[in-house]
């Protein structure tokens, strides 16, 4: 079966214009509230049932899915969580206080309390409300939902004691153990000695009880865990080891315990459960508090050297570098920077203008100055050292977590450290920066470093300047740095890597407009508006260039020192930097329209885009050089020419490649500037001479050599925008042009052919062509065959005698035309076809008719007209097939859109010459618009689309002269109601276009060619077309009057168009298959059992469908085989003729076929003969259902010659030679 | 994580603050929080744990601890200071009798170095009774003129009347919104 096939339409530089879709506020909320009832009622509601439990799930997803897609904006749910959790959470208490786990707990016998027997099962419906809340906590963050969870001393014992007593291995309750974990987390913040909490405490005992030794054993237990119960207990257990009482008598135990397991156990979940333990630990806990147990917990930041099985753990490895932090933070004390306050306004929005609003605090009553705690005595601790080794290391791990957290960690340790040692660090990422890099010749040589130290130092920078630990004093040595990271792009074969520099470079920028004020800045501005400007508008990623654009941003925000900061965020914002053409080619002319900017973006374009190894990023750069070249023509030629011309013979290819593309168009840009003043071609002269000398000086290997077609396509671009810009060469030159444009040309490459015409376009437009240079192209021949096996270099071509003025030389267009003719032609040899060659030809007839335009009756006579209308109907016709699919498709499109030129075209030009026989005579519009309304039906979408829009663009366009319609046709007015003129008519969409087609078929003129789109789409492939298709048809027979009124269009007329399709496409299995599944249809439909006998001919139906079985075609004959069982219940005489052909298909040679009619007859027959119990029915359909079809067909015969009787149909008389 | 997560994380943190509201028992920590909140203040008892309520202020969220003043509550405090931006101290300016109780207390907070840089707003509340002590008093009173290591402010108010009470917490999250980075 063959596919529908698409034509590919290139769409790239689009993929990067997304845009997140961001609300302002929880749309759903009331959806989401007028679901939560159900899941809390469900609770009370004992009438279970299997129904409700399905619904109860549906409504519990529902709720999931709405308040899912805020997992990006969480912070909008906030006005409803209060609402959200506490009545979820009011239940759970009560339903956990019902169950009195604690009891159960204390009346058990200690050992078996956590036997399976003894588990509290939770109803369905509780963990629907648990899951519920999980996703809530996982959405919004456990920390903000937990707080509107109860927390009263009442609430610690039957809450611990519920978790005891849940199945820990149930797999559908992992969310409510989560949850509980959480809970308790904050249960146990209450103020209370939760020894007098505990009902198992006896004051006699130590200071240990009970209770807390139960649950920092079962959080440990839960901290092995493979789920989320894991989170759940550090956190747990950080707050409970947190606390001064409990910190007391159990942290040591407890981090004693962890230490040990970290260096023998190799269970991943245990470790990483104790690290994230420890981690909070570390991180809630008061200094004095936790010093004491560091030296405990010391080794476990050794942890890869005892336990190596980790060392390619990404999640192991980001916790060490945490707790690393932490400890660290432990050791220092914290400090206060009192500039915290000083460098402008936190909110951006008070920055950029509204500051009137003032605190109305008695100003008297305020005191804002503050005095740092400086007591430098403070012995720094020497672990410090190992920490920041540490962190430095993990600066340059290959997983970016790591870094990241490294990177956080070394801010907040420097910020806790004097300033002399916050500045060792800062030495020490220079020296990480600098790592592996080299000097050649004077340059600072990045190649060999590693990308990822670069983006881990570039975070810590950012992260040390935001809180102002990189002095004024450093600035000039780090934005050297800054710059090189910006623009950060390391080759590696044939990409490149560091877009994750580039964006951390950004971050440090970010961070700089948050740590000085504007004067520390002044002297680096320039430097860095410049980079940023550049990286905004002309990086190859889109989160980098808007990353750099809110770096900008903030810079001007809170500095103001950028120059027309303002202009330019307003200009390259968010959105606008996220599409990568707009920014290259519109964008950046905004911006260099300032002085301050506009060479820094030319410098960067032909230095560093030019080389990009993305083709497409050479391409824009050198499109931009275009659009700059307007803002300083002077500087284009005096540097940037002079820089590229050199390049262009360079042996990197990619250079080359760019450097050709941007000569050329910065030349075309210059001649655009220019206009008719001509001057400039003295006035530069030597310049003009070296460029024009630069297709030439390639040496000819480039154009022969593998990968050449880079370098020819540069080469030929180059040359399209020379010619356009009507370069002055010499002769000499143009031959050498015109040459590699036809190297070009006869490559296969259909989009290298595509420039190839765009050039060879400028130059016969600008610098004409012989006719002894036509003549040269090789198809200019009638003995076109013998050349066909090139078809794919003819192609070319093809297209190129399109671009051929002919009105500067009318003698060649016959010819032409005749060749193009020809190649528009179906070859008998199948191996000569070629659809590109055809569809080529068509689109030369619409490039020759509108480079013609007015003067075409002058160049072309009737005759050649005549020809090219004739050849372009063939087209239409064409449906051949390949691998490809219905490639006949292109040759359609291209035809149709020829029609939809040359028409209107000619049909003015008849009207300015009224006294003349018009060239477009009425017969032949109605022939078009048939044609166009027929391929507008068809199966194709993007066919029905074309046809479509010509159509009614044809149908509404109007004479020149204002009034009337250009197109005067039959059926007008039918026309413009089914196509309404300010409709948007969906021609891809079956379900709206058939209904809406169906009422053509009551246009006589057009009946027949609707008709055949019709029924060709409704025996097609496509589901949905079928659907639409041919349910539409079947309704509107069915409805079609049955009597003969004239005028109205009446079932036998339908019928008998039916009859002139099969007619017209005798033989055609493309219209034919379709027509019978059609004819099947209206059969089985008993639609056209309804037709007056007196104004039909089911016989000359009959035969059609008679002709058609002789085929050998399985698909074929089933749709034959379904119509003449069909016909059998037309009358007496059809089915008896039906029933031969269908005896004789019984011994068909191909078993399938057998099998098939013996099935379609038994069906038939039982459904149709009203005297099913009779002898012979019997008889027959044992015969049909009880024969072995695959038997030899001798077999078979004599089995079916049985048939004849019984059906009461004479034997025929079988010639001799089929019955041995 | 790109600049684009890092920078809506770092916004999104921002508009969230952490506020500490403590001071001796039956000051009327809770019923300024209830009539900050526009709920109804004449069923409060005392705090016998803690309350944490959520509000929306000029755009910022404001996740507020309040917890009990009663003295054996108060060794307790030290469980909520974590990552506090802002403490809000309340005094009752009619109770004389405890302003030394309250100054000691007040002292000893401030030693708190998980506390260091954190906003320090105190309310001298009850202003609407008679006898009430009028903040500069106060100020004198619990030698606020001492502290340099935290800005502060004091802002006589009322919790019954809801006087002044917008101003104080203008201040409170206006001289937290105006650091450069949050306290972590
Ligand atoms: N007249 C007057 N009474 C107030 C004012 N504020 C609070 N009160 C009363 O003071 C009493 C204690 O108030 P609470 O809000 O419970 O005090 P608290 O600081 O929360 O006390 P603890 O929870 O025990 O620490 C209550 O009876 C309040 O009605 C006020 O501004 N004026
Ligand atoms: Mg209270």
């Amino acid at each position: 079966m063959q596919m529908e096939y698409e034509i590919l339409e290139k769409n790239e530089d689009f993929e990067d214009d997304t845009c997140v879709k961001s609300s302002s506020h929880f749309e759903q909320a009331s959806e989401f509230f007028s679901y939560l009832p159900i899941l809390l009622n469900s609770i009370d509601d004992n009438t279970d049932n299997g129904e409700k439990d399905v619904e109860q799930e549906r409504i519990l997803r529902k709720l999931i899915s709405l308040i899912d897609p805020y997992q990006e904006q969480p912070y909008l749910l906030d006005p409803h969580l209060e609402n959200m959790v506490k009545p979820i959470v009011d239940l759970f208490r009560i339903y956990i206080k019902s169950f009195n786990a604690q009891d159960l707990f204390f009346s058990r016998n200690s050992k078996d309390n956590l036997a399976k027997d003894n588990k509290i099962q939770m109803s369905n419906k509780i963990k629907r409300l648990f899951t519920l809340m999980y996703y809530l906590m996982k959405i919004r963050g456990y920390k903000t939902i937990v707080k509107f969870f109860s927390h009263e001393v009442s609430d610690l014992e039957p809450t611990y004691y519920f978790l005891v007593a849940l199945d820990s291995q149930d797999y559908t309750g992992w969310e409510a153990r989560y949850v509980l974990l959480i809970w308790l987390s904050l249960i146990c913040m209450i103020p209370f000695d939760l020894k007098t909490v505990d009902s198992l405490a006896d004051d006699t005992e130590g200071k240990k009880f009970p209770l807390m030794d139960h649950m920092i054993q079962l959080s440990k237990y839960y901290l092995k865990a493979t789920g989320k119960e894991r989170d759940g207990a550090a956190v747990l257990l950080s707050r409970l080891l947190t606390r001064r009482d409990i910190a007391e008598v159990y942290l040591a135990d407890y981090i004693q315990w962890a230490q040990g397991e970290v260096k023998d156990n190799k269970d991943v979940f245990t470790i990483t459960g104790i690290l994230t333990s420890l981690c909070a630990i570390y991180k809630l806990g008061q200094r004095q508090t936790l010093l004491p147990t560091l030296e405990i917990a010391w080794p476990c930041l050794s942890l890869l050297e005892d336990n190596k099985i980790f060392a390619n753990n990404t999640l192991v490895r980001k916790m060490l570098v945490k707790l690393a932090q932490r400890f660290g933070l432990c050791y220092l004390k914290p400090k206060v920077a009192a500039w915290r306050y000083k460098r402008g306004n936190r909110s951006l929005k008070d920055n950029l203008g509204d500051n009137s609003k003032t605190t109305s605090i008695d100003p008297l009553n305020i005191n804002q100055s503050l005095r740092e705690v400086v007591d430098d005595d403070d012995e720094i601790p020497h672990q410090i050292e190992e920490i920041i080794e540490i962190l430095l290391n993990g600066l340059r791990n290959k997983d970016t977590v790591v870094r990241w957290s490294a990177a956080k960690g070394l801010g907040r340790i420097a910020q806790r450290l004097p300033q002399e040692l916050a500045d060792d660090i800062i030495g020490s990422l220079f020296e990480l920066f600098s790592e592996n890099t080299y000097k050649h010749n004077d340059v600072l040589e990045l190649s060999a470093v590693s990308d990822h130290t670069w983006h881990g130092v570039c975070l810590a920078v950012a992260e040390l300047a935001r809180r102002g630990l990189l002095l004024p004093e450093r600035l000039s040595e780090v934005i050297p740095w800054v710059s090189k990271a910006l623009k950060f792009d390391l080759k590696r074969g044939t990409h490149s890597i560091g877009a994750h520099v580039r964006d951390a470079a950004c971050y440090v920028c970010w961070s700089f407009a948050r740590a000085y004020e504007p004067k520390v800045l002044a002297p680096h501005v320039a430097e860095l508006a410049n980079s940023l400007v550049v990286v905004s508008v002309f990086d190859r990623e889109v989160n980098v260039r808007r990353a750099s654009s809110a770096a900008f941003q903030e810079n001007v925000g809170r500095l103001g020192v950028f120059p027309h900061g303002i202009d330019i965020i307003t200009t390259a914002d968010y959105f606008t930097v996220g599409n990568r053409v707009n920014a290259f080619l519109e964008i950046s002319v905004k911006i260099a329209i300032f002085e301050e900017y506009k060479h820094h973006m030319i410098d960067h374009l032909r230095t560093i885009t030019i080389s990009n190894w993305d083709k497409r990023m050479r391409e824009l750069g050198a499109k931009a050089l275009h659009n700059l070249t307007r803002l300083d023509l002077d500087y284009m030629i005096n540097i940037v020419l002079p820089y590229l011309i050199p390049l262009a013979t360079s042996p990197d290819m990619d250079t080359r490649h760019g450097a050709l593309l941007a000569i050329g168009e910065i030349c075309l840009s210059w001649s655009l500037i220019k206009g008719n003043d001509k001057s400039w071609i003295e006035e530069h002269e030597p310049l003009i001479t070296r460029i024009s000398d630069i297709i030439e000086s390639l040496p000819d290997t480039l154009f022969t050599d593998f990968g050449s077609e880079v370098t020819v396509k540069a080469a030929v671009s180059h040359i399209a925008c020379l010619a356009k810009a009507n370069w002055p060469v010499t002769s000499e030159i143009m031959g050498n042009w015109k040459w590699v444009v036809r190297d070009l040309l006869t490559r296969k490459d259909e989009i290298g052919q595509e420039m190839a015409i765009d050039a060879l376009d400028a130059i016969i437009f600008h610098y004409g062509i012989e006719k002894k240079e036509i003549l040269k192209y090789p198809f200019i021949l009638f003995h076109i065959a013998s050349l066909l096996y090139l078809s794919k270099k003819i192609l070319g071509f093809v297209l190129a005698l399109g671009v051929i003025r002919y009105d500067k030389i009318p003698e060649c267009l016959e010819l032409c035309v005749d060749s193009l003719i020809l190649s528009s032609k179906l070859q008998e040899t199948k191996m000569w076809n070629d659809p590109e060659t055809r569809r080529n030809a068509f689109t030369s007839f619409t490039v020759i008719s509108k480079n013609l335009g007015e003067s075409f009756k002058t160049f072309c006579s009737k005759s050649i007209f005549d020809k090219m209308i004739e050849a372009a109907f063939i087209g239409l016709e064409d449906y051949s097939v390949d691998l490809r699919g219905d490639i006949g498709s292109w040759i359609r499109k291209a035809s149709m859109m020829y029609l939809g030129v040359i028409c209107p075209l000619m049909a003015r030009l008849d009207q300015k010459d009224p006294k003349c026989k018009p060239w477009l005579s009425d017969e032949l519009i109605k022939k078009v618009f048939g044609e166009l309304l027929k391929q507008s039906v068809e199966r194709i979408d993007k066919i029905r689309t074309c046809a479509g829009n010509i159509l009614t663009e044809l149908l509404y366009a109007k004479s020149d002269d204002g009034g009337n319609w250009l197109f005067d046709i039959t059926g007008r007015e039918v026309l413009q109601s089914i196509l309404p003129k300010d409709e948007e008519i969906h021609w891809i969409s079956p379900l709206e276009l058939y209904p809406r087609m169906i009422k053509l078929l009551a246009l006589p003129e057009y009946r027949l060619e609707a008709l055949t789109g019709f029924v060709i789409a409704a025996g097609g492939l496509t589901e949905s077309l079928i659907r639409h298709s041919s349910s539409t048809l079947l309704e509107y027979a069915s409805e079609l009057p049955n009597t003969s009124t004239p005028g109205t269009f009446t079932l036998s007329e339908f019928a008998n168009t039916l009859l002139e399709i099969f007619r017209k496409y005798e033989r055609q299995d493309r219209v034919v298959i379709p027509l019978l599944e059609v004819l099947d249809l209206l059969l089985e439909t008993e639609t056209l059992q309804k037709i007056d006998p007196n104004s039909f001919s089911f016989e000359d139906l009959f035969e059609c469908v008679k002709k058609e079985a002789r085929t050998r075609e399985i698909r074929k004959l089933d749709c034959c085989t379904r119509v003449f069982c069909g016909m059998t219940t037309l009358n007496e005489k059809l089915r008896n003729r039906s029933l031969y052909q269908l005896l004789s298909l019984l011994v068909h040679s191909f078993p399938k076929v057998r099998r098939l009619t013996a099935d379609q007859l038994y069906l038939t027959l039982t459904a149709s003969i009203e005297d099913e119990e009779s002898e012979e029915m019997l008889q027959i359909e044992d015969i049909l259902t009880n024969t072995d079809w695959n038997n030899p067909v001798p077999q078979l015969k004599e089995i079916r010659n049985q048939l004849y009787p019984l059906l009461g149909l004479n034997l025929p008389v079988f010639r001799s030679s089929t019955t041995s | 994580m790109g600049l684009l997560s890092i920078l809506r994380n770092i916004r999104q943190k921002e508009k969230e603050i952490r506020l500490l509201v403590l001071g001796l028992d039956n000051a009327g920590k809770t019923t300024i929080l209830k009539r900050l909140n526009g709920e109804d203040i004449n069923t409060i008892s005392p705090t016998l744990g803690f309350n944490i309520k959520t509000l929306e202020h000029n755009g910022f969220t404001l996740h507020v601890y309040d917890v009990g003043g009663q003295k054996s509550i108060r060794s307790y405090w030290r469980n909520y200071f974590e990552q506090t931006d802002g403490v809000i101290w309340v005094i009752d300016s009619a109770d004389r009798m405890r302003m030394e109780d309250c100054k000691r207390e007040l002292k000893a907070l401030l030693q708190e170095e998980r506390l260091a840089g954190a906003s320090l707003l105190l309310f001298a509340n009850k202003q609407d009774l008679p006898g009430a002590l009028a903040d500069k008093h106060i100020r004198e009173k619990l030698e606020l003129d001492s502290i340099v290591t935290h800005h502060w402010a004091i802002q006589a108010c009322s919790a019954v009347t809801g006087e002044n009470l917008l101003r104080g917490m203008d201040w409170v999250v206006e001289d937290i919104a105006s650091r450069i980075y949050s306290i972590e």
